[in-house]
């Protein structure tokens, strides 16, 4: 496109702004006069429709009429009107004065309405962006019992009102980028000035600068391009559609990246333990929580390793199998035609099939998939003998425990390698298995996020972020932030217990 | 430098390989697993039965017309070598892994076990917890044979009833392997192993029908063999292997009677003892000292003994002295009949007076015929059950 300077000419301008953005059905043009007693003086407004917003597109045309009636603009030069303009319609919405010509049709592409002048080079940008989003819903992946339960939208507004409803501190500190060559999608980082460190702050914004693409159509592009180990299956951006986890991460010293369009926020550095906790976590009694935990963490391991077991011992180590339970899987292998491997293999795979399946499929046609799946290959394939009733027990145990860990990209993680130690235990037995656990401890803690090594606080061990990791301790207990992610000493909680032991013994009543 | 590392990844996995030791993947349906193991002593040589269970109708849910385990036999010289001609018989390759029992013939023993011990322990992929028998009054091959009722595999049945019986019964012992073999390598010490026997023989028990037809449960553990070095010495009868557990300690938890015309019939059972072995030489003569001591609870009363005074529950007690201390001594005279210390007296010099001992050591199956036990029993009664005096002391209404 050749580039073209703001002239003064209105008419020359309103040409080039319709051959650039095209005369299409929704790009609007008003052009209207003002009278005075020397000349009419020409402007247009310059919007496009359904992008602006309807309500204030209303107020500011109601404003615009009378003060083009009412006021008296008589003796005024040009240069007076634009600023009389400007003062009457500030009152409505937030108006800048703009030269650039590039600015203009970015503007108006995200929405904002233009309003020219006759004999100026320069025109009044008027907000009125405002797209007719989803309300605010409840949250759909990652729900709680216990908790708030309204989720982010697609609206980057909307979603960073949410923090600041949370969080009324002055620190919270917002900064905006565009990405995107040709999607222009906003993009705003989140933190909190003094608790966030600066050295994290500085890497994020010199990788987001790095990102030269051109579209960025939801936060997991970003993800992608500016994870530290771009090869690695575990997640290192915590995404979260939850306004209270986001808050609680920035209040931890992490930094929240939000993406217009996307109703998931990232936030960063994101540690191995941060995909197994719950925001509920902290809204039920400590005990509860930390046995919930455990229980996650049980579900980690079994959705990892039960398959491949049932393949190590029933292939390779019959001895280590008590006889009692050994006769019982004994007569369920016999006359089953495929190895323990390949029942399992093949299991696991079409459970994977199913589960797909399941997500993708349209919501009418969904009882079909529970039919299919669970009479006819569960029951029917039992029943005809071509699989073993066990491998369905390990089967539904796998995939009970893999929904049992709370973020979907870490379960994903781990059903993909489970299919490693699944191969490498029908090859070694449970020699495979340990080779598997010492490759995936090994990766785990070369990961880094953001600098922080992704097994903190286990390795490198740290006293303080062991305080909320398998094990939640009481609210009093946890008194300063994880220090891997804010340096110093922060505290986070002021006091002891505030009922004090002596207080419990004396009598109220 | 990437190639580098993956080589180097892939050396390192393949380096481990050598470090696994022995393994091999096996379908679970191409194994016959063996619970049972058996051998006699026949003019060929050796005869083996081997006792594999079959999952399919052990874990059925419903009455299936098919034998609970399948026997295998092989006659031969060499253990290990009949394990494996058993493939010519069987479509499975056995599997020993999950032996439970095995059942030596009293002529196979008589011979000497040690080989066979050699084998058990020195092939890895035997258990270490298998229980050695000895079979009684029957042979091993016939043991095998027989079917069971409560527990559907005859092997488990056996292996239960030895563990359990240890435990609850002071006529019986459990043995495993390194027990056993430790008992038979050193000195001052020999070896026992308990018995198990078929309790009625009729025709035809081994067929499935048979089997639906009949009540009890047809093997039993009894009798204790004892050894001298790896061969079969003799029996101890119940009485006598009560004897042997009390002298050992090894009483977890046993009841007994003792009945006397003043008394009534008076059982106890025995929650909790302590046995303190001592040697001493006397005139250069080792003296055995055996003191017991015995935590009793009074089960059941018959007659009309007022066992709430303390001079009737002391009464009791001399009584109860008086029965162990004969079992015990009964089990002693047996054992020095055949010049076998299976109570490990010899240790007990052994560990005391170690120059003596060198002096006895070559011949002390023949010293130990001649070596005087002073045997201590103390009893006591501490709990009369939930009841005081019995309801029933008058006898019957007139």
């Amino acid at each position: 496109m050749r580039y073209c300077g703001f002239s003064s000419n209105i008419s020359e301008n309103l040409r080039q702004i319709k051959n650039t953005i095209g005369n299409d059905l929704d790009f609007v043009v008003r052009v209207f006069n003002i009278l005075s007693d020397q000349r009419i003086l020409k402007c247009a407004v310059v919007y496009i429709n359904e992008m602006a917003d309807k309500s204030k597109l209303n107020s500011l045309s109601v404003e615009l009429n009378e003060t083009i009636l009412s006021e008296t603009w008589d003796g005024l030069s040009v240069e007076d009107c634009f600023v009389k303009l400007k003062t009457s319609l500030l009152c409505q919405v937030k108006v800048s004065v703009k030269a650039d010509i590039e600015t203009l049709y970015d503007e108006v592409l995200s929405g904002n309405t233009i309003l020219l002048v006759d004999g100026m080079n320069q025109f009044l940008l008027l907000y009125t962006s405002g797209t007719e989003g989803r309300a605010i819903g409840e949250t759909t992946s990652q729900t709680v019992i216990r908790g708030p339960k309204e989720a982010f939208t697609e609206n980057l507004n909307t979603n960073i009102s949410r923090i600041r409803r949370i969080v009324k501190d002055k620190s919270l500190k917002i900064e905006k980028m565009s990405l995107g060559e040709k999607t222009k999608t906003k993009i705003a980082i989140l933190y909190l000035e003094g608790i966030a460190k600066e050295e994290i702050l500085n890497e994020l914004r010199a990788r987001l600068n790095k990102i030269k693409v051109d579209s960025i159509l939801d936060s997991g592009y970003i993800e992608e391009y500016i994870k530290d180990d771009p090869n690695s299956v575990f997640p290192e951006f915590l995404n979260s559609e939850r306004p209270d986890t986001v808050s609680a991460n920035l209040l931890e010293g992490k930094v929240a990246i939000f993406v217009e369009g996307s109703p998931y926020a990232l936030t960063v550095p994101a540690l191995f333990i941060d995909f197994l906790q719950v925001s509920e976590d902290y809204y039920h009694h400590y005990i509860i929580s930390s046995f919930i935990r455990f229980v996650r963490y049980l579900a980690l391991l079994l959705t990892l390793v039960v398959p491949a077991l049932y393949i190590a011992l029933t292939t390779f180590h019959q001895e280590m199998i008590p006889t009692t339970l050994l006769v019982s899987i004994a007569a369920q292998r016999e006359g089953v035609p495929f190895p323990a491997f390949a029942e399992a293999f093949l299991m696991e795979i079409i459970f994977e099939i199913l589960r797909e399946a399941g997500i993708r499929m349209p919501r009418a046609v969904g009882s079909a998939i529970s039919i299919v799946g669970a009479l006819v290959l569960g029951q029917a394939a039992v029943q005809a003998g071509i699989i073993s009733a066990f491998i369905v027990i390990i089967v539904s145990i796998t995939a009970i425990a893999s929904f049992a860990i709370p973020n979907y990209e870490l379960s994903n993680a781990i059903r993909l390698i489970r299919f490693a130690f699944m191969i490498l235990s029908a090859c070694f037995g449970l020699f495979g298995i340990f080779i598997c656990f010492v490759i995936l401890i090994l990766h785990l803690s070369k990961l880094k996020s953001f600098g922080v090594p992704y097994l903190t606080p286990f390795a490198p061990a740290e006293a303080i972020g062991n305080r909320d990791a398998v094990v939640r301790f009481p609210m009093w207990k946890m008194k300063y932030r994880p220090h891997v992610m804010v340096g110093a000493e922060s505290v986070r909680v002021q006091i002891d217990p505030p009922l004090t032991d002596k207080r419990k013994d004396q009598e109220i009543f | 430098m990437k190639l580098k590392k993956i080589f180097a990844i892939l050396l390192s996995v393949a380096l481990c390989l050598g470090l696994t030791g022995c393994w091999n993947s096996r379908e679970l349906n191409t194994l016959a697993f063996a619970t049972s193991l058996g051998l006699d002593k026949t003019d060929k040589g050796i005869l083996m039965t081997v006792q594999v269970f079959n999952p399919r109708a052990i874990a059925s849910q419903k009455t299936v017309n098919e034998t609970y385990v399948i026997i295998y036999t092989q006659e031969g010289k060499d253990i290990m070598e009949m394990v494996r001609r058993m493939i010519t018989q069987s479509p499975r390759k056995i599997n020993v892994t999950h032996l439970q029992t095995v059942i030596f013939g009293e002529e196979f023993a008589k011979e000497g076990i040690g080989p066979a011990l050699d084998f058990f322990s020195r092939e890895h992929q035997f258990r270490t917890d298998i229980y050695f028998t000895v079979a009684y009054d029957s042979t091993a091959n016939q043991i095998l044979r027989t079917q069971s009722k409560l527990d559907a595999n005859p092997s488990n049945n056996l292996f239960s009833s030895i563990k359990s019986s240890d435990q609850i019964w002071a006529g019986s012992k459990s043995v495993k392997i390194i027990e056993l073999i430790n008992s038979i390598i050193s000195d001052g010490k020999e070896a026992v192993v308990t018995g198990v026997e078929i309790t009625s023989r009729r025709p035809g028990r081994d067929t499935l029908g048979e089997l639906e037809k009949m009540e009890d449960d047809p093997i039993r553990v009894r009798n204790l063999a004892f050894f001298k070095g790896d061969k079969f010495a003799g029996w101890l009868d119940e009485d006598e292997c009560k004897g042997y557990n009390y002298l050992m300690g090894n009483v977890w938890d046993t009841v007994g009677y003792v009945e006397a015309p003043e008394i009534g019939k008076i059982t106890t059972e025995i929650t909790n003892m302590e046995a303190d072995r001592n040697v001493e030489l006397v005139n250069g003569k080792p003296v055995i000292h055996v003191s017991l001591k015995f935590r009793s609870n009074i089960e059941n009363v018959t007659g009309t003994l007022d066992i709430s005074k303390v001079e009737n529950l002391r009464k009791i007690e001399m009584l109860c002295e008086k029965k162990l201390k004969k079992q015990c001594l009964k089990s002693l005279a047996h054992t020095k009949e055949y010049g076998s210390d299976i109570f490990g007296f010899g240790e007990l010099i052994h560990r005391k007076y170690p120059s003596y001992w060198k002096t006895v050591k070559e011949n002390w199956s023949e010293e130990y015929k001649q070596v005087p036990v002073d045997l201590k029993i103390d009893y006591e009664i501490q709990r009369t059950g939930t009841l005081g005096n019995t309801f029933f002391k008058g006898g019957s209404k007139k």
